[in-house]
C-alpha cells in the first residue's frame, strides 16, 4: 500500500539542471518546455497559413461599411483620423482667441480688484509710509516731536492701561533726579543731531534727551514707530 | 460701496475734504458740477432737510497722488476753499477737478499741462468748472503762460521729470507769492532709479532747500504708490521773531 | 399806550374799515394806535428793517440769526436735526468692527457724544458698474440699520453666532432649559404626522 510505503522517508529524485559551462544558454529545456514551445510555434504558424489562404482567396469585389472611414496606410487598415483637421491659418486664429478670452478674463479680474480698492479708505493696520518732519532747529524739533506724541496718544489703537503710564512717568521722575540702576538714554534712543551740537548746548541738551527718552518708551508701548524728526545741518539754515 | 447704499458724510480734518463713512470709508470732496463725474468716480447724493440737493465725488487715493498724501496723514495741504493753486502736470484733470472742488467757486486752479491729448480731456473739464483755468504750456518756460496767472496761494507739482526741482523753483519764482507754500510728488524711478528711493527724497530736499524753500513734511504714499513721496513745505517763509 | 406785538421797524397797512360792526370802543382805540413809525420790538421782518441802535440788542439779533453750520471751511455743512433713526446708524457706524469679524477699522475719533455736522445720502454708482456695483431698487432701503438687517451674509453670520452660543450656554440635555408649554407640544405633533 501507498500509505506504508510513505512511512519510510524516501528519497526525491531530481530533475537534471543546465551544467555550470553552459549557464549561460538559460534554463535546460526537458520535454515539457519543448511541448510548450512547439505547440506555439505550430500554432502560430497555422494561423499565419489560414489567413495567407484567405488573403490568397479574397473577392475583390468586396464591400463593409466600415471601408468608408477606412484607409490602406503600408498595408494595414487604419481608420481615417479622428482628429479635427484645421488649416494653419484657422489653428492660428483659434489660438489667439484663447489668449483673447485669457486676456479679457484678466482685465476684468484687475477692474473689480481696482474698484474695490478705491474705496478702500480705512483699514486697522500699521501705518506702510513714512512721514518726516524737517525742523530748523532743536526747539522747533522739540515742538514738533510733542505735538505728534500727543496726536498719537489721541489715537492710540492700543490703550495703554493707567498703571503702566503712572510706572513712566515715576520712571522719568528718578531719571530726572540720577538715580542710579536706570538705564541711560544712550542705550535706548537715538538723538538725530550732530555731536558738535551737543557740546554747545550743555543742559538743554539733557532735558531733551530725557524728553527724548520718555518718548521713546511711550512710542515702544504704543507700537508706533514710523514718525521721525530731522534736523537740517547747520550750512542750510534759513 | 454698491450704488444705493446709504451713507454717511463727515467733514475731514482738512478743510473742503469730507469723509463718506458706510461699511467701507472713502474720501470725498464737494462737486462743484453735480450730476457729472469726472472720470467714472462714484457719488453721493445728499438731500439737505430744506430740499436743496448737493452732490459729493468719491477721490480714488490710487489714482490721485493728493488723495494718497492726505490717507498718508499729512499734517497740512495747504489747500482750502478760497485757495488759489497752480497745478503743475495736470494730465487728464482728474486731481484737478478734486482740487478745483476743495478750492470752490471763490478759489482758482491754475493747471499747466503739456500734452495734447490730456489737454483735450483738461479743457473738456474746465468747461464745465469755471474756477479751472487750463494751460496747454511746458511748465519749464512759465514764462509763456505768465500773462494768464497771477500770484498764487499754493504751488502743487507732480510733473514727473528729473528736474522736477528746477521747474518748481522757476515756477514759484514767478507766480508764488512770499510764505507761500508748496506740494510736490516726487517719483523716485523718474529722477534715479538706480539709487535707493530715500537717497532720492533726501537728495530733491536738498535742492529744494537750496531754492529758497523750505520743506517741512514728507509722506511716502504707500500702500497706494510704489517709491512714491510727498513733500509739502513753504516758500520764502518769513523768519520766526524768537521770544 | 399798551405795547403792541408787532415788529421792528416800519409797519404799514391800508386803513380798512373792518367788515362788520366793531363791538367795542377799545378795539377802535388799538387799531388807531398802530402808527407807522420806529417800532420798538425784538422780532426780525422780511423787507425793510432798521437795526436796533443798542449794540447788545444787536448782538442778540446776529447771533440768533446765525445759522448753525460747520463753517466756510467746508462749504456751510448743515447741522442735521438727530431722528432715532439717524443716531442708530451713527451707532452703526461707531461699531462696525463688530459686524464682520474679519474686517477690522482703525479706531477714529473716541468722541461718546454723535458728530454734530453731517449729512446723509446714497453713493451715485458710474455707468460702467451698472452690473457689477449696483443694488436693485427691492435691495435699497431708507437707512443703513435697514441694509444691514436684510443682508444675506450678515444674516448667515448671525444665525450661525446665536446658534454657537446657545449651544455653549444652554448645551441640549439639561431638562431645565427645554421650552415646554402647549404650543412646543402641538409643533411637536404636527411634526410627527
Amino acid at each position: 500500500m501507498s500509505s506504508l510505503r510513505n512511512a519510510i522517508p524516501r528519497r526525491t529524485h531530481k530533475e537534471r539542471a543546465q551544467p555550470q559551462e553552459r549557464k549561460k544558454f538559460g534554463l535546460l529545456e526537458k520535454h515539457k518546455d519543448y511541448v510548450l514551445r512547439a505547440r506555439a510555434f505550430h500554432q502560430k504558424e497555422d494561423t499565419l497559413r489560414r489567413l495567407r489562404e484567405k488573403a490568397a482567396s479574397r473577392n475583390p469585389d468586396e464591400f463593409y461599411f466600415k471601408m468608408v472611414n477606412t484607409r490602406m496606410v503600408d498595408g494595414i487598415h487604419r481608420p481615417k483620423s479622428e482628429a479635427n483637421e484645421y488649416t494653419p491659418e484657422e489653428l492660428m486664429l483659434m489660438k489667439t482667441q484663447d489668449i483673447g478670452y485669457v486676456l479679457q478674463k484678466l482685465q476684468s479680474e484687475k477692474k473689480k480688484i481696482e474698484r474695490l480698492n478705491s474705496a478702500l479708505h480705512t483699514l486697522d493696520h500699521q501705518p506702510e509710509n513714512k512721514h518726516v518732519f524737517y525742523a530748523e532747529d532743536r526747539e522747533e524739533a522739540k515742538e514738533i516731536q510733542s505735538k505728534q506724541f500727543e496726536k498719537r496718544d489721541s489715537l492710540a489703537s492700543v490703550k495703554v492701561p493707567g498703571r503702566i503710564k503712572k510706572k513712566q512717568l515715576h520712571l522719568t521722575e528718578n531719571w530726572k533726579q540720577g538715580k542710579k540702576g536706570f538705564k541711560t538714554w544712550k542705550s535706548t534712543t537715538r538723538i538725530w543731531p550732530c555731536k558738535e551740537n551737543c557740546r554747545n548746548l550743555g543742559e538743554s541738551v539733557n532735558l531733551v534727551k530725557m524728553k527724548l527718552f520718555n518718548r521713546q518708551l511711550d512710542l515702544c508701548i504704543n507700537g508706533v514707530q514710523n514718525a521721525s524728526v530731522r534736523l537740517y545741518s547747520s550750512s542750510t539754515l534759513i | 460701496m454698491k450704488g444705493g447704499s446709504r451713507v454717511v458724510v463727515q467733514p475731514h480734518r482738512h478743510d473742503g475734504v469730507f469723509v463718506a463713512k458706510g461699511k467701507e470709508d472713502a474720501l470725498c470732496t464737494k462737486n462743484m458740477v453735480p450730476g457729472e463725474a469726472v472720470y467714472g468716480e462714484k457719488r453721493v447724493s445728499v438731500q439737505n432737510e430744506d430740499g436743496s440737493k448737493v452732490e459729493y465725488r468719491v477721490w480714488n487715493p490710487f489714482r490721485s497722488k493728493l488723495a494718497a498724501a492726505i490717507l498718508g496723514g499729512v499734517d497740512n495741504i495747504w489747500i482750502a476753499p478760497g485757495t488759489r493753486v497752480l497745478y503743475l502736470g495736470a494730465a487728464s484733470g482728474t486731481t484737478v477737478s478734486h482740487v478745483s472742488d476743495i478750492v470752490g467757486p471763490t478759489g482758482v486752479v491754475y493747471a499747466v499741462e503739456f500734452s495734447h491729448r490730456s489737454g483735450r480731456d483738461l479743457v473738456n473739464m474746465a468747461k464745465k468748472r469755471t474756477n479751472v483755468i487750463p494751460i496747454i504750456e511746458d511748465a519749464r518756460h512759465p514764462a509763456r503762460y505768465r500773462m494768464l496767472v497771477g500770484m498764487v496761494d499754493v504751488i502743487f507739482s507732480d510733473v514727473a521729470q528729473p528736474d522736477q526741482a528746477r521747474i518748481l523753483a522757476l515756477n514759484a519764482s514767478y507766480f508764488l507769492k512770499n510764505g507761500g507754500h508748496f506740494v510736490i510728488s516726487i517719483k523716485a524711478n523718474c529722477i534715479d532709479s538706480t539709487v535707493p528711493a530715500e537717497a532720492v527724497f533726501a537728495q530733491e530736499v536738498k535742492k529744494l532747500q537750496a531754492e529758497q524753500f523750505k520743506p517741512s513734511e514728507q509722506v511716502t504714499l504707500e500702500p497706494f504708490e510704489r517709491d512714491h513721496a510727498c513733500v509739502v513745505g513753504g516758500y520764502r517763509m518769513p523768519k520766526k521773531q524768537k521770544v | 399806550m399798551p405795547e403792541n406785538k408787532s415788529a421792528i421797524g416800519l409797519v404799514w397797512a391800508p386803513k380798512v374799515p373792518p367788515l362788520f360792526g366793531v363791538k367795542n370802543s377799545s378795539e377802535k382805540m388799538h387799531n388807531q394806535t398802530k402808527d407807522p413809525v420806529l417800532t420798538p420790538g425784538t422780532e426780525l421782518v422780511d423787507g425793510l428793517y432798521v437795526p436796533p441802535r443798542d449794540p447788545r440788542k444787536l448782538n442778540k439779533l446776529l447771533k440768533k440769526n446765525m445759522k448753525d453750520t460747520a463753517g466756510s471751511s467746508w462749504f456751510d455743512m448743515p447741522a442735521l436735526t438727530v431722528t432715532p433713526e439717524i443716531k442708530k446708524d451713527l451707532e452703526i457706524l461707531k461699531l462696525r468692527h463688530v459686524i464682520d469679524p474679519k474686517r477690522h477699522f482703525k479706531k477714529g475719533d473716541n468722541s461718546k457724544a454723535p458728530p454734530k455736522y453731517f449729512q446723509v445720502g446714497t453713493v451715485i454708482e458710474p455707468a460702467s458698474e451698472f452690473f457689477s456695483g449696483r443694488l436693485t431698487k427691492k435691495e435699497r432701503k431708507t437707512t443703513l440699520a435697514d441694509e444691514l438687517l436684510h443682508d444675506d451674509a450678515l444674516k448667515a453670520y448671525r444665525k450661525r453666532k446665536i446658534q454657537e452660543i446657545q449651544e455653549s450656554r444652554h448645551p441640549g440635555g439639561v431638562e431645565k432649559w427645554k421650552n415646554k408649554g402647549r404650543q412646543t407640544w402641538k409643533r411637536a405633533k404636527q411634526r410627527r404626522k
